[in-house]
């Protein structure tokens, strides 16, 4: 089996660069910006090109001769430019060596040691110790390890690059942030989950009689319905959760300047892609967000599940959570492949089961990478607080 | 673009002619400097090149009456501008081998014209199958994974949402991946 790589096109033949060509974008920007460059890049050809040929007298070799020529009518000019510089050199070591000389001994005993040379005493010593320059040294190297604390105390270290770092111990800390939801003592908006019993669950049908009851409930629930834009934001979190705004330079990466991955995928070719990203969505600031609209519209077990599924370290791939805070931002963990993607249909959602205090909706979704129409089967109930929650679904 | 018409635009307006030729061949040049300088360069590096072969193409068509199709001329500056740009490149790097070394041994091999005719086969076969892809998903496949954009990036240019190119990518990459094993080749 013979392995190929996109690096194939290296040095591609024509056939596969014409490939290539056809799928090369280049924004309207980026070529403005390249067009300008070529031209003044042209501008600079031409300019080169009319001196060349007022400072040549024979015009007609021109095209053949006219790397020479420049290189030609450099020549005194770097001379001179080497002259001045070995002048300057010359100049300076002699400075130098006349300052050394006229150094004062009560110099910091860094300079000293690094630079001072053998005394007569030492010189006329034919078998030099190797004791006395380690001294030396090491007297030098606590006075300069002491110069050196001091500057550090008072010069302040250059700024960090802007690479994302999170000590380990935070990491447990979001990590653990789900298995602390249990013992999360927030005050949550309460409802009845107590599912609608089978006798409570009469079909507007049975129930018409003759008043507007029924089709003002029926406009409630549809008007509720349209309030399951929270409902898809929470599964989009979850299902389509490389949707959610954010910052795709924006990446975790540990201590070390390696990417924290989202799952340890080798295999695949898009792995890289697998990390976490800064949340960019100016409705989620914190996973206390991401907890709070969970708590909105669901309730129950389910909002249990949900707070679990998208917070808690007992999540998806690879047990680390779908979303965390990291350096006080949030953060998106993207695995392209993880699973399937949910894209909504535009058909209006079921209403079924419609009771007082409960009715079911059935909402059609397309998941990729199946294409087909699926139903999700949501069961609504109302709360002591009057608000419709969602206390369990069911695929169909 | 042939010379002729070329030579109409230019007559009419030098600016005219020199945009519509850029607007014709820049992303064949960007491909073909791109190509040479994958390996070595920045994305910096390859449109410093491309706007080099630029300035010389459009200062030798003001020298030169060119005649016929421009795309072989415009070519052949752009690999060889691209073939130098690497060569500089590589030497600032240090990555160039010196003749005096016995590291130039290694470069040498018996199978050279096989192991070429054998890339190209293989970049054939790669190019055809990415094109049986259809659009947009060999146009994704391309970007990401041989031009090494961002879904973001790609997300824009195409109108789609990144989380949308991830995937898209990833099936197209499953579904090339297994035309190819058919054919005898992993990627």
């Amino acid at each position: 089996m013979k392995t190929s790589q996109f690096d194939i096109f290296d040095s591609a033949d024509d056939n596969a660069l014409e490939a290539i060509e056809k799928r090369t974008k280049l924004s309207a920007g980026e070529k403005d910006r390249l067009f300008e460059a070529s031209m003044e890049k042209l501008e600079k050809m031409k300019a080169a090109q009319s001196c060349d040929i007022e400072t040549t007298p024979e015009k007609e070799n021109l095209s053949q001769s006219g790397e020479k020529i420049r290189l030609r009518r450099y020549i005194p000019v770097i001379s001179a430019a080497a002259c001045l510089i070995a002048v300057i050199g010359i100049s300076g070591m002699l400075i130098s060596l006349n300052n050394r000389d006229n150094k004062p001994k009560t110099d910091k005993p860094v300079s000293s040691a690094v630079v001072s040379l053998p005394t007569a005493e030492n010189s006329s010593d034919t078998s030099p110790s190797k004791e006395k320059p380690s001294a030396s040294v090491s007297e030098a190297d606590t006075n300069t390890s002491e110069t050196d604390s001091s500057a550090n105390s008072s010069i302040s270290q250059p700024d960090e690059p802007t690479q994302i770092h999170l000590p380990d111990s935070q990491v447990e800390v979001t990590q653990n942030d789900g298995d602390q939801q249990g013992n999360n003592d927030d005050p949550q908006p309460t409802v009845d989950v107590t599912e609608p019993s089978q006798d409570d669950q009469k079909t507007v049908e049975h129930r018409a009689d003759g008043d507007n009851t029924d089709y003002d409930r029926l406009v409630e629930y549809e008007r509720w319905t349209i309030n399951f834009k929270y409902y898809y934001d929470v599964l989009d979190l979850y299902f389509a959760k490389a949707n959610i705004p954010h910052d795709d330079t924006r990446m975790w990466f540990d201590d070390s300047g390696k990417l924290v991955p989202m799952e340890a995928s080798e295999d695949d070719p898009s792995s890289f892609d697998c990390g976490y990203y800064l949340v960019t969505d100016t409705n989620y600031k914190s996973t206390e967000d991401i907890k709070q609209l969970i708590g909105k519209v669901t309730t129950g077990s389910c909002q249990q599940e949900w707070t679990k599924t998208l917070l808690g370290s007992s999540a998806g791939n690879g047990g680390k959570p779908l979303y965390a805070d990291i350096d006080g931002s949030l953060y998106v963990g993207i695995a392209p492949i993880g699973g399937t993607s949910y894209i909504w249909t535009d058909d209006t959602p079921l209403i079924s089961d419609m009771t007082d205090s409960s009715f079911t909706v059935k909402v059609p979704y397309q998941a990729y990478p199946n294409s087909d129409i699926y139903y999700l089967k949501m069961y609504v109930i109302k709360g002591s607080d009057d608000t419709w929650r969602i206390s369990r679904t069911e695929k169909q | 673009m042939t010379g002729e018409k070329y030579s109409q635009l230019y007559e009419r307006s030098p600016e005219e002619a020199y945009r519509a030729l850029f607007d014709e061949y820049c992303k064949y040049v960007y491909a073909i400097a791109f190509s040479k300088l994958r390996a070595c360069g920045t994305a910096e590096d390859t449109e410093e090149c491309v706007s080099d072969i630029f300035a010389e193409v459009f200062f030798r068509l003001d020298s030169e009456k060119a005649k016929g199709e421009l795309k072989g001329f415009i070519a052949t500056i752009a690999k060889r501008r691209a073939i130098n740009k690497y060569y500089s490149l590589n030497a600032k790097t240090g990555d160039t081998v010196s003749l005096d070394s016995g590291e130039i041994s290694d470069l040498v091999s018996d199978s050279d014209t096989e192991h070429s005719a054998q890339r190209s086969d293989l970049s054939a076969e790669l190019a055809q199958k990415i094109d049986e892809l259809g659009e947009p998903d060999s146009t994704i496949v391309v970007q990401r994974f041989y031009y090494e954009r961002s879904s973001a990036d790609i997300a824009s240019d195409l109108g789609m949402k990144p989380s949308a190119v991830r995937m898209r990518s990833a099936r197209a990459m499953k579904k090339l991946k297994k035309a190819l094993e058919k054919d005898g080749y992993t990627l």
